[in-house]
């Protein structure tokens, strides 16, 4: 029978992970502030003045969340949100940066060995070899 | 008696390919026998969500997926949950619409038998017949003792787990 995969469009694909990365995320950081200050879910629920059960089912995924409601539960755990759109860095089938050599010239900003990501390599800023 | 690769050689499970981004890495397995890989390739295309989500059936059900085999924290009763009574070895894994009942067969090893919707089941009060299901299952499977993982979550079925806030 070999493997099998759940068919859905690349773009659902991508919108139904970004939809249960968002949940989990609030999720991860209510527990923390559970762990730490002792916060409830009830305590959010009476923040954003809704009733613990909406609070309950929008974190279970029993519920959809608003990209509002997203910055309310932010809001109430004492949490800020950072939203950056980047460019990806990596390839399909690559999992390191692209390297592509070329003559290097050790001049005076010369760095001669640096690490990235923790492997020695060469950084500077006449060199031509570069992080792709 | 052979080994889980074996039986999916043989045609016997297919294991899931959770189509992981180049960013993720596989920490756990799915494996799905006949019946299952039917329903997910069939019945759960035509479903939309009892509880009016943007996510489908479908959608959830890879989301999920996604979850479990990079390795990504589950919440104990939230997306998986042992079945009553606890100890028998059958699990589900759960998502707002779908349920889907199984064993483990090693640490991080999810062999998924049998699913179906969440409202169906509840309606129906199918629990107990899918468990059973799933016990009959294991029983017919010629697979390497120990066939099904026994105890319950704290003892290490399943890593990387929390429990929810509650």
């Amino acid at each position: 029978m070999g493997s099998f995969q759940i068919s859905i469009t690349p773009t659902r694909r991508v919108a139904t992970r970004f939809i249960s990365l968002v949940r989990r995320s609030l999720l991860k950081a209510l527990m923390e502030e559970s762990e730490t200050s002792g916060l409830t879910q009830t305590d959010v629920a009476k923040t954003i003045g809704v009733h613990r059960s909406v609070i309950n089912r929008e974190l279970r995924g029993m519920k959809d969340i608003t990209l509002g409601r997203v910055a309310e539960l932010a809001f109430s755990m004492g949490r800020e949100i950072e939203f950056n759109l980047v460019k990806p860095q990596f390839e399909m089938g690559r999992n390191i940066p692209k390297i592509v050599v070329g003559p290097i010239s050790a001049g005076e900003n010369t760095t001669p060995l640096v690490r990235r990501n923790g492997v020695p390599t060469v950084s500077t800023k006449n060199s031509n070899l570069v992080a792709a | 008696m052979a080994t889980i690769t074996q039986l999916e050689k043989a045609g016997v499970l297919a294991k899931l390919d959770a189509q992981l981004s180049h960013k993720q890495q596989e920490f756990r397995c799915f494996y799905a026998s006949q019946k299952l890989v039917g329903w997910l390739q069939n019945d759960l295309y035509a479903a939309t969500s009892q509880h009016n989500l943007e996510q489908t059936p479908a959608e959830q059900v890879d989301a999920l997926f996604e979850i479990y085999c990079s390795g990504g924290e589950l919440i104990y009763e939230w997306t998986f949950k042992d079945i009553r009574p606890i100890g028998s070895g059958v699990w589900e894994f759960k998502t707002a619409d779908v349920r889907i009942f199984g064993w483990f067969c090693s640490v991080d090893v999810f062999v998924g038998v049998v699913a179906d919707f969440a409202w169906r089941i509840k309606k129906h009060n199918l629990y107990a017949g899918y468990r059973d299901e799933v016990l009959r299952f294991i029983g017919l499977l010629e697979i390497d003792e120990p066939k099904c993982l026994m105890g319950g979550v704290e003892d290490g079925i399943v890593s990387n787990f929390d429990y929810p806030d509650t």
